[in-house]
C-alpha cells in the first residue's frame, strides 16, 4: 500500500494528485475519529473543529511570527490537541448522549467565538502567504504521510495496553472502572490524539486553501463526513475508516452531475449500508469469510457425518 | 468533435440559490449562443459542466479541482467572496483562467496577497457602492439620522465600517448600528433601539430570511423610517413574493435595471421578465453571467483551442461591449462596474439613481409603503399571491 502510495505522482495527472490529497486528508481525518468514537465510543460531534484550529494555527504562525512551514504544522498538530485535552475536561463528565450535544456545544462556541475575534479578521478571509503553497506533489506525499502516521498509530494503539483499556470503556464503562481502568483518562488521552491528528490535517488543508475563513474552516460537514465514512467502513477497525472514506468520496465524486439528487442518494446508500451491513463493510467482509470458511469442505463433511 | 470544456460550481441549493441559478442560467444562455454560430475556434463546440456547490466554500474548492481534473480548460466563477475566493485560489493553483462576477471588487481581491495571475472578476467596488446609499438619501428630504444593521459576514463588516466612514463627509450621522449574527430571526431589541434614536434612513447588510425579519419586527413595531436599504437581501428575486409586499418601497444597491440603456438591455428583459415575474436582480444576474460567459468565450475564440494560458493572456486584451457594460481589464484582473440604487417597486427592481448620484428615470417613493400603509397588503403588488 505504502508503495502505491509513494509512487502515486508517477501515475497520476497534477489534477489527480489534487484529487488524491483530499482523499487522504479525508482517510485521516475518518481514522482520528474512529480512535475516539469507533474503539472509545465516544460519539463527538467537536472532531470537526479541530480542522479549523489546525488551519487557523498554521496561518496564523506563518503570517505572524515567520515560523518555519515544517514547524508551523506540527505546532498546529499540537494547538488543536491542547485545545482537545482542555475541552476534554468539561466534557468527560458527560456521557452518552449528553456528551455527543456537549462536544456539539463547544464546537459552536468556538466557531462564534471565531467570527467574532478580530485577531484572525471575523468573518473576513485570512490568507496564508502564496509561499505556503507547496505544489501537488509534495502537498500529496506530506497528506500521505500523515495518513500513515495516523493510520500506524490507529492500529498501534488498538493492540496496546491503553487500546484494550480504550475499548473496555467503550463496552462497559461501568465494568471497566471496577477493574481499575481510570476511564477519565483513558479517553481524555484518546480525544487529545485525535484533535492531534484532525488538527495536523487542518494545516495541510490551509496550506492547499490558501485562504481561510471560519464558516468553512469550523464547518459540521468535517464532523459529519468523519462520522460517515467510519459507519460505512466499520467503526472501530484500522481498515474501515480508510474504506468508508474512500467509497463516500467516490460516491461524492460519481454524484456531483446530480445535484439535485446527491444528498438524497448519499443519503440512501448510507441507510442501505447500516441495514445490510451494521459492522460495515469491513463487518460484511468478515462475515462473508467466516459464513465461507463455515461452508467450507471439512465443515460440510463434519456435518454430514453428524 | 471533441468539446471545449468549461467547468462552473455554483450555489444551486443553499442560501445563495437565487444568484447561483441566474448565473446558470446566463452560463447556459451565452453558451447556447456561441455554438449556435458554429462553436468558438474550428468547428468546435463548448460544453459546460455545471456542478452544485449547496452554498458550502469547502465544496466549491473541490468541485473547482475536479472540473479542471475532469479537462475543464478555464472555470467560471461562483457568486459572492465566500464562493469566489477559493474558486480563485484553485484557478490558481491549477493555473487555469477563472472568471467571476457577483464579489465585490476589494473583498475579492484580499483573497490574494500577491495578486491574482489566473482570476479575473467583474463587478462593482464597494467603495463606490457604500457611497450611493447616502447620495439616493440626498434626493429626499431626511433628518440625515441613519441606523446601520449589518451582520457579521465578511460583507456586513466590510460594508458596515464603510458606511460608518462616508456618512460624516457626506454629512450624515450613524445614530445607531445594530451588528448581528446570521439568523438572528429577532430583530425587537435592535428595531426598538434604532426608532429610539429617530433614524430617518435604515442601511442593512443582511441575508434573505434575517431581512423578512427585519421587515416583520419593522412593521409590527410601527417603525417606518423614510428610506430602508436592504442590500443583500434585498436583491433576492422574487423578494416581493417572499416579504409578502413588505418590501414594497425599499432601496437596494444595484447593478442592472431597465432604463440604464445597457446594450442588448431590451432583448434581455423581454427574454426574462416573464420566466422570472418582474425584472429584478435576477435578471441583472443572468446578464452578469452571460456577459462574463462571453469574455471568456471571446477569449477562447480568439485562441481557438482549449490552452489555458493562451485564454488566460487573451482575456487580458479584453476590451468590449457586453450587457453589462464595458469590460476592460485593470492590473489587478478586476473590471469595475458602477452601481446605482434601485427601489421595489410592484414586482420590478426600479432605477431610481444613477451611478453619477442624479435621479433615475424612475421617482424615488418615501416613505416605503409596504411599511407605512396601514391599508397596504402583499395583493395589491402581487396579484398573484
Amino acid at each position: 500500500v505504502l508503495a502505491v502510495l509513494f509512487l502515486g505522482p508517477s501515475y497520476l495527472g497534477d489534477a489527480s494528485i489534487v484529487l488524491a490529497f483530499t482523499l487522504l486528508l479525508n482517510m485521516t481525518m475518518a481514522q482520528a475519529w474512529n480512535l475516539i468514537g469507533g474503539y472509545g465510543g465516544q460519539f463527538s460531534l467537536a472532531q470537526g473543529m479541530f480542522v479549523g484550529v489546525g488551519s487557523y494555527t498554521t496561518a496564523v504562525l506563518m503570517v505572524r511570527t515567520g515560523v518555519p512551514l515544517w514547524l508551523a504544522i506540527p505546532i498546529a498538530g499540537l494547538v488543536a490537541a491542547a485545545l482537545g485535552a482542555l475541552a476534554a475536561v468539561p466534557l468527560f463528565r458527560l456521557r452518552g448522549v449528553y456528551f455527543a450535544v456537549g462536544s456539539l456545544g463547544v464546537a459552536l462556541a468556538v466557531l462564534s467565538w471565531m467570527i467574532n475575534w478580530e485577531f484572525t479578521n471575523k468573518t473576513s478571509s485570512y490568507s496564508l502567504p502564496s509561499s505556503a503553497f507547496l505544489g501537488f506533489e509534495m502537498q500529496y506525499y506530506m497528506a500521505g504521510a500523515v495518513a500513515a502516521v495516523t493510520t500506524a498509530s490507529v492500529a498501534f494503539i488498538a493492540r496496546s495496553r491503553f487500546g484494550l483499556r480504550l475499548m473496555a470503556v467503550r463496552d462497559d464503562e461501568d465494568a471497566a472502572l471496577e477493574l481499575g481502568v481510570n476511564s477519565f483518562a483513558v479517553k481524555l488521552g484518546a480525544f487529545t490524539l485525535s484533535a492531534f491528528f484532525v488538527g495536523l490535517a487542518g494545516a495541510l488543508l490551509a496550506l492547499q486553501k490558501l485562504t481561510l475563513e471560519p464558516y468553512s474552516a469550523f464547518s459540521l460537514t468535517f464532523t459529519i463526513n468523519m462520522i460517515i465514512a467510519c459507519v460505512i467502513g466499520g467503526l472501530g477497525t484500522v481498515v474501515g475508516p480508510l474504506l468508508g472514506a474512500a467509497v463516500m468520496f467516490g460516491l461524492q465524486q460519481w454524484l456531483e452531475d446530480y445535484a439535485d439528487w446527491s444528498t438524497l442518494i448519499l443519503g440512501i446508500a448510507l441507510i442501505v449500508i447500516i441495514r445490510i451491513a451494521p459492522g460495515g463493510l469491513v463487518g460484511l467482509a468478515r462475515g462473508g469469510w467466516e459464513r465461507l470458511r463455515e461452508d467450507g469442505p471439512i465443515e460440510r463433511g463434519l456435518r454430514r457425518v453428524s | 468533435v471533441k468539446p471545449i470544456v468549461i467547468g462552473t460550481t455554483l450555489p444551486l441549493t443553499g442560501p445563495l440559490t437565487e444568484f447561483g441559478t441566474s448565473l446558470a442560467t446566463g452560463y447556459a444562455h451565452a453558451v447556447e449562443e456561441v455554438n449556435a454560430t458554429g462553436g468558438p475556434g474550428s468547428g468546435g463546440y463548448v460544453s459546460l459542466v455545471v456542478l452544485d456547490n449547496g452554498t458550502d466554500p469547502n465544496l466549491a474548492s473541490e468541485q473547482a479541482r475536479d472540473l479542471v481534473a475532469r479537462g475543464a480548460c478555464a472555470l467560471l466563477g461562483s457568486a459572492t467572496t465566500q464562493l469566489s475566493i477559493p474558486v480563485s485560489v484553485v484557478a490558481e493553483q491549477l493555473e487555469v483562467p477563472a472568471v467571476s462576477t457577483l464579489t465585490p471588487i476589494r473583498a475579492w481581491q484580499s483573497g490574494s496577497d500577491a495578486g491574482w495571475q489566473w482570476g479575473w472578476s467583474v463587478f462593482f467596488d464597494e467603495l463606490q457602492m457604500t457611497r450611493t446609499q447616502f447620495q439616493a438619501s440626498d434626493l429626499v428630504e431626511t433628518n440625515r439620522r441613519v441606523a446601520l444593521f449589518t451582520d457579521l459576514e465578511e460583507d456586513g463588516i466590510v460594508m458596515g465600517a464603510l458606511w460608518d466612514q462616508h456618512a460624516y463627509e457626506l454629512g450624515y450621522q450613524i445614530v445607531y448600528q445594530a451588528e448581528f449574527p446570521v439568523g438572528i430571526g429577532d430583530f425587537s431589541a435592535q428595531v426598538a433601539e434604532a426608532r429610539a434614536v429617530d433614524a430617518d434612513i435604515v442601511i442593512a447588510q443582511i441575508l434573505s430570511p434575517d431581512g423578512m425579519s427585519l421587515l416583520r419586527e419593522m412593521r409590527a413595531a410601527s417603525y417606518c423610517p423614510k428610506l430602508v436599504f436592504i442590500e443583500k437581501a434585498g436583491n433576492t428575486g422574487g423578494w416581493t413574493r417572499l416579504t409578502d409586499g413588505l418590501c414594497e418601497g425599499t432601496c437596494a444597491a444595484g447593478w442592472f435595471a431597465e432604463g440604464m440603456g445597457m446594450p442588448r438591455e431590451d432583448e434581455f428583459i423581454q427574454r426574462y421578465r416573464g420566466q422570472l415575474g418582474g425584472v429584478d436582480s435576477n435578471v441583472g444576474a443572468i446578464v452578469y453571467g452571460y456577459s462574463i460567459a462571453r469574455v471568456l468565450l471571446d477569449a477562447i475564440e480568439r485562441v481557438g483551442a482549449p490552452d489555458s494560458a493562451a485564454i488566460n493572456v487573451e482575456i487580458e486584451q479584453t476590451d468590449a461591449e457586453y450587457p453589462l457594460g464595458r469590460v476592460r481589464f485593470d492590473a489587478a484582473h478586476a473590471s469595475v462596474t458602477p452601481a446605482m440604487v434601485t427601489q421595489w417597486q410592484s414586482n420590478d427592481m426600479v432605477l431610481v439613481m444613477l451611478p453619477d448620484g442624479s435621479p433615475g428615470p424612475h421617482r424615488l417613493r418615501v416613505p416605503p409603503p409596504g411599511l407605512s400603509s396601514p391599508a397596504f397588503s402583499s395583493r395589491e403588488v402581487c396579484p398573484a399571491i
